[in-house]
Parts: C-alpha cells; structure tokens; sequence
C-alpha cells in the first residue's frame, strides 16, 4: 500500500499551485463566473504552453502521455484554485472519450488541437438529467445516405459556447444501448446553443439539434461500442470531478483556519473556541475521508480496474462533503463570508454547482446499493 | 499510491479467513457483533500458534518484524466474523509494544514471551471517577515502601477486569508537583495481590463488561514500575495513539452489517422486500460509503506506522470517524427493521437475536472509551489543525 502521491506528481501539483497563484488570481476567477465567455485566452494559452491540456493523450499526438494519477492531482490543484476554462469539458470530458475512438484520422485531426488548446471539445450526453443513463437517450442519430442527422436535445452541455466539435451520443438503433458517438461541428445549421446562468457560474448550455447533418467520418465511436465506452468513461469523470472537489475542500478548510486564527471576538481570537475548534475538525473529517475513497478511486482508474462502485462511493460522500465544509465555514467567518468581495462565495458556490452535477448523493448511492447486490 | 495488497498480504488474508472458517465450522466464532472481545483461551492459543501475536514487533522480543499492514490483515478478517481475541488482544496491541519501547529487560523476558502464547490478558486501570477525560487528574497514589509501592485508589470502566491475569495501572507517584502530568507513572498489577477488590458495574446492555476496581494498601515490587518515574503520562499518551488507531474502532459490529444486509434482501414488507425501498438503499449505501472510507483511514494509520511515523492526529481523527460509522449502523440497522428493531435477545420473533437493539445500546460508549469524541476533536484541532487552544 501507499497512501502518498510519489515525487514526481508532488512536483507537478507544486508547479500547478504556483501557476494558479500567479496567473489565477480570485479576481480573474471571479470575474470569469460572471462573464458569459468564461474564458480568459492568457491563462488557456498558457496552460496549453505547460503541457496540461494534453496530460493524458499519447505522445505522437503532442501529449503528456500521463496516467490518471497525475490527471487527478492536476484536476486538485484546479479545484483548489477554482481555475476557469473549458479545460474539464475539454481535456477530460471530450479527452476521455476520444482516446477510446478507433477513427484514427479524427483522433489525429482532434487531439493535438486539445493538446495544444487550439480546439475546445466538449461532450453532450445526459438530457433530462445528468447522470446519464441509456435508456433515457431519445436524441437521434438518423441514416441520410453518407451522412446521419442529429436530432434531439441535449442539457447541461459543459462549454457548449465555445466548443468545437461538441462530441454527441445518439441513438442509432433501437437497442437500449444503440448509441453512437458523433462529432458534431458546433457551427452546422440546426443547431442552438443556450447558455444557462448556473449558480457556480460554470458554463453550461443547453444545445438543441434539429436535423444537424454530421458526416460518417465524424463518427468518434459506432453504436456497438458507443455506449460501453460512455459507460467507462462516466466513472472516470466522476472521479475527475471528485479530485476537484477535494482541492477545493482543502482551500476552504485553509482558509477558515486562518481567518478563525486572525479574527477576535471577546478580547481572543475565534480558533481558541472549543466550538470553533470542533467545526474545523468536522470539516477535516469530511475532507480525510473524501480524500481517500478519492484516491483509491483514482488508483483504480489509474489502473484500468473495474471502478464503478469507489467512484459512486467517492462522488456521493464528495457532493456532501463540500456542502458541509462550505456551510461550516461560513458560519465560521461571520458576515465576511457573506460578501462578494471575501473569496469564500466561489468555493460554497461550486460545492453547490458540482453536488448537484454529474450525479448528487441520492443518485451514487443508488449506484453503491446496486453494486452491493441489494 | 498503491491500494493494492501485495500477493504475500492476499496469500495471508486467504490463510486467515480459512483458519476463522475452521473455526466457526467447530463454535468457536459466533459469528456475533461485540463478541470479538470475549475470552477464550485455545482460540487465543491457536491463534498464538500461528504467529499471529506481536507479529510486528521486533525479532528480538520475539516478533516477526511483519509490517503493520500485515497486522491489520490479520485484524480485519478477525473483526469480520468478531473472533474472541480478548485474551490476546491488549497484550497485542498495547501492553506488548509498550513494555518494548519502556519496560526493562526483566519485565520483557517476563511479560513478553506469555503475551506471544497467548496466555497473558491483561485489564487497564486509568480512568477514576475524578478522572474520566482528565485523565491527568488520577489521584490513586504509589509510595515509595522498601522494594515495593503501596497503591490506594480507586479505578472505574475496566473492562474485563473480573477476567484478566494483569492490571495496567496509571497512580501519581509525585503528588507534590503543581504539573500534574508529570507526576505520574505506570505498573503492572497482579490482579489477584492483596488489597485489590473488583466490583462489578453492569452496563446499561445489561450485561457486566466492565468494573469498579477499589485498591487498598496493594503491594507493588518496583521491577513492577514501567519506564520512568513521573513520566507515566506521557507514555500513555504515545500507547494510546496505538491504541485508537486499530480496525476495532471501525469494525466491532461488523457482523451487524452483514446481517442487515441479508435481512433487507430476505424481508418483505408490503409485499416487496425491503431492499427494493429506496429509503433503504440509500441508508445502506450511505453506511457503506463510511465503512469504506474508515477502512481506508485505518489502513492508512497501519501504512504510516510502516513508514516510521507515529500516529497522533491521524489516529484521534480516524477513530472519530470510524465510531461515527459504528453508532451509525445501530442506528440505521434498528430503523430499518422497525418495531423488529427493538426486540432484544431471547424474544419471539427478534432478528438475529437482538443483535441490532443490542449492538445500538453497545454504540452509546463508543465515542466515549479511549478518548470522547469530543477529547479527539481537541487532539485533532490542536496537533492536526495546529488550532490555538482555548486559555
């Protein structure tokens, strides 16, 4: 066993923090949440420049050629710092399903562009919901002589607004799990995009598809295997997901510490309040013991283990985790914590956000029941 | 990381679990949640047997040098099926580890060699009733008398103590010094000297777990005193980070989950079993969740005592968690079966015999031995959070 990152992912996770902290600042994070773009071209370009859009995909196509492991521990540094940019819809979302694709002229086409950030790819799959299931996937993928056309309604589309090619699963036939995987270029005719005003202030659209045509060369994945890579990809985005959440757990527990040792009330400073005190240990409870159901997770994916169950488990106790860290630590800083200008609203914000996204508690536990045979 | 085992740990496990079975094939393993600390002595023999005492500690006292990892292995599969450990158990976690790092190479040639048979058990005698999370406050005394100490006090919530051969006793041995915490030392006791009366204390289970333990000009021989004098405190203090650390913490119900689980699927109510209400699942997913989680934070510890680190906070913070889980179960076990749930052992119609109603009762002193929960939080926020504290 060994609970630690190794050296070499503890010096990317170094370098990661160091970047935000310069280039990242909460005013630019906060300045993103509320601008419609969201995105900031510096920082993207500059990320692309490190190597961490590309930090999983295959050398020969300009990657990093880096295993889960080191996605997680950079995706931490991002929830620490609360980083804007389509990176996770693009590089991990899209990213994940396009290294299962055996179209290797799309592959080559794709991959460096997200590697090199020239491109922005996001992944449109849940409809009514965002859990994702197949049998709730009514958009169609219709036969037209070369082509298929798209029709259907896709929601909480990440970065919708700026990707191009939104990767799409669609039914192709009439089989529970007939669904195909097309790359739909974002400027066809047909197609409309709809931002939504998400209360963490991520991007997200909704995007309609009325008989989009897309080319059969566009096909990331056929409807064989559509869905089992959906179905193998979904985890490891939770787990994604998860390791931005710990990040940012962490940063909010840091920040209540020190806000708890500077501030005096009654002649002494807060943190020698035995309640006080208590409450950070109940966050420090929860951060532990999302870490590592997290990490193990991680590892999991890391190694190509079957991983359903940990990643459920970790995203059910991660979506409630954060909202007990964030609600604590408000209570804890008082009214600072209630303004706009303190930075603390962008961390409770996002606890909310991601909770209610990719899945909520309810929802992976229902998951971890059925993966324990009930 | 790595959250593998390695095939020599699996190997091992494979090897534990199969001996257990043998043993739950002949009655010796109940099988029963709060059953893993009963006392029996050729349990603990063949258990002894195997190598399975003090197989992390050193070779020269004995030990296989095994890594604390292989020992929570052990510890796990033990707990799975609650195995009676109770005579092995403190000497194993606790007493032998201490007599390592302070006792004296007589007491070691002495204690250490019955403890790795199997056929040592022995009680601890900390708390008083001035002294509960106080700890420092004890006011049972040692003098000095000749060759000996002569001990007076009185000690409460020893557990087993009507059982075992030894007492680990906490006395002031300074009762002059304004700094408590420096006045106090640690003996091993003979339970059966002169002077020692052990009174029963029925818990509220109903059933007699633990004891008052009254102490009246008892003889002490001095090679009986372990470590320094005076530093007694402190050497509990570091046991005690051991002994928050363990499985058992997380585990002493176990085959309460196991059950619960079965029950779910083989219950119906309203025609459907109950496994198939949402309500259900997602409290049972919602235990498992934690099980895991402290499973993992219990592995940890094991895996940083490898390391060479001594657990502190991590310990405290782990033991907070993990009893969470604990209480949680009973809680969750008895609602989920309903009016069932509050039937205890020996009634009509009860599951499992009572154990759920039972274990719940059990549940109430889990956040309060080897620390509150409250105590912990203070160890944590204070060497985990380096919080100021209060005053």
């Amino acid at each position: 066993m060994d609970f630690n990152w190794n050296e070499e992912q503890k010096m990317l996770m170094d370098m990661v923090r160091k970047f935000f902290e310069k280039e990242c600042p909460m005013t630019l994070v906060k300045k993103m949440m509320t601008e419609p773009e969201g995105q900031q071209i510096d920082l993207w370009e500059k990320m692309a420049e490190l190597g961490l859009l590309g930090l999983l995909f295959e050398k020969r196509y300009g990657g990093g050629e880096a295993g889960f492991l080191e996605l997680a521990a950079f995706l931490e540094e991002t929830g620490r710092a609360m980083a804007p940019g389509p990176f996770f819809s693009s590089m991990v979302m899209a990213g994940l399903v396009l290294a299962e694709t055996d179209n290797e002229a799309l592959k080559a086409k794709l991959i460096p562009a997200v590697c090199s950030g020239e491109k922005i790819l996001t992944l449109a799959v849940g409809e009514e919901d965002d859990l994702w299931e197949a049998r709730y996937i009514q958009t169609r993928a219709e036969r037209a002589g070369d082509d298929y056309l798209v029709t259907g309604r896709k929601m909480f589309v990440r970065d919708a607004h700026l990707a191009d090619p939104i990767l799409v699963a669609a039914r192709a036939g009439d089989a529970e799990k007939a669904i195909t995987v097309l790359a739909v270029d974002s400027t066809s005719p047909g197609i409309k995009i709809t931002p939504l005003r998400t209360i963490s202030g991520e991007k997200q659209c909704e995007v309609l598809f009325d008989r989009v045509k897309v080319p059969a060369d566009q096909i990331v994945v056929q409807e064989d295997r559509g869905w089992a890579v959906i179905e193998k990809i979904r985890p490891r985005i939770i787990i994604a997901r998860c390791a931005q959440m710990i990040g940012g757990m962490e940063r909010v527990l840091d920040m209540t510490i020190r806000y708890a040792a500077e501030r005096e009330q009654f002649g002494v400073p807060i943190s020698s309040f035995q309640v006080i005190q208590h409450y950070c240990v109940d966050m420090l409870m929860d951060l532990e013991m999302s870490r590592y159901l997290t990490y193990e997770a991680a590892w999991r994916a890391n190694e190509g283990l079957p991983l359903d169950k940990e990643a459920s488990m970790a995203k059910a106790l991660c979506s409630d985790a954060f909202i007990r860290i964030a609600e604590k630590s408000h209570q804890i800083h008082g009214g600072i914590g209630f303004t706009d200008e303190y930075d603390l609203h962008v961390y409770s914000k996002h606890a909310k956000g991601w909770e209610l996204t990719l899945g909520n508690g309810f929802d992976h536990r229902a998951i971890v029941a059925r993966e324990l045979g009930l | 990381m790595e959250f593998d085992f390695t095939p020599e740990q699996k190997k091992f496990r494979e090897e534990v679990r199969e001996f257990l079975q043998s043993q739950i094939e002949v009655g010796v393993i109940v099988d029963r949640s709060n059953r893993g600390f009963d006392f029996n002595s050729s349990f603990s023999k063949k258990i002894a047997e195997r190598g399975w005492i003090g197989m992390s500690w050193p070779k020269k006292f004995g030990g296989q040098e095994r890594s604390f990892v292989d020992r929570t292995i052990l510890m796990d599969e033990c707990l799975k099926v609650n195995a009676p450990m109770g005579i092995h158990f403190m000497g194993d976690r606790q007493i032998g580890p201490a007599l390592i790092l302070y006792g004296t190479d007589e007491q070691r040639a002495e204690f250490l060699p019955k403890i790795l048979r199997g056929e040592a058990s022995f009680c601890l005698l900390f708390s008083e009733p001035g002294a509960g999370s106080d700890l420092v406050a004890v006011r049972t005394t040692a003098v000095e008398d000749g060759d000996s100490y002569v001990i007076n006090g009185q000690k409460v919530w020893n557990s087993n103590a009507h059982y075992a051969e030894y007492g680990w006793l906490l006395a002031r041995t300074d009762p002059d010094t304004p700094q408590k915490h420096k006045g106090c030392s640690e003996f091993i006791l003979d339970m059966k000297s002169p002077g020692v009366t052990i009174r029963p204390l029925i818990n509220a289970v109903g059933l007699h777990s633990f004891n008052e333990v009254f102490l009246e000009d008892v003889r002490v021989p001095k090679s009986r005193l372990v470590g320094q004098v005076n530093r007694g405190f402190y050497q509990i203090m570091e046991q005690m980070d051991y002994e928050r650390a363990g499985l058992e913490r997380l585990m002493q119900d176990y085959p309460l989950y196991k059950h619960l689980l079965q029950y779910v699927k083989e219950t119906h109510r309203q025609g459907k079993p109950l496994s198939e209400d949402p309500q259900v699942r997602d409290q049972i997913a919602g235990l498992e969740v934690e099980f895991q989680a402290g499973h993992l934070l219990c592995y940890r510890i094991a895996w940083l005592i490898d390391q060479g680190q001594l657990p502190g906070y991590e310990a405290a913070l782990c033991k907070a968690c993990c009893t969470r889980f604990k209480q949680r179960l009973a809680e969750t076990a008895t609602r989920i079966m309903g009016p069932y749930g509050q039937l205890m052992p020996g009634s009509p119609y009860a599951p499992w015999n009572g154990e759920a109603p039972e274990t719940y009762l059990w549940s109430r002193s889990y956040t309060l031995q080897g620390g509150t929960t409250e105590i912990l939080k203070n160890i944590v926020a204070r060497r985990g959070l380096q919080i100021a504290s209060a005053g």
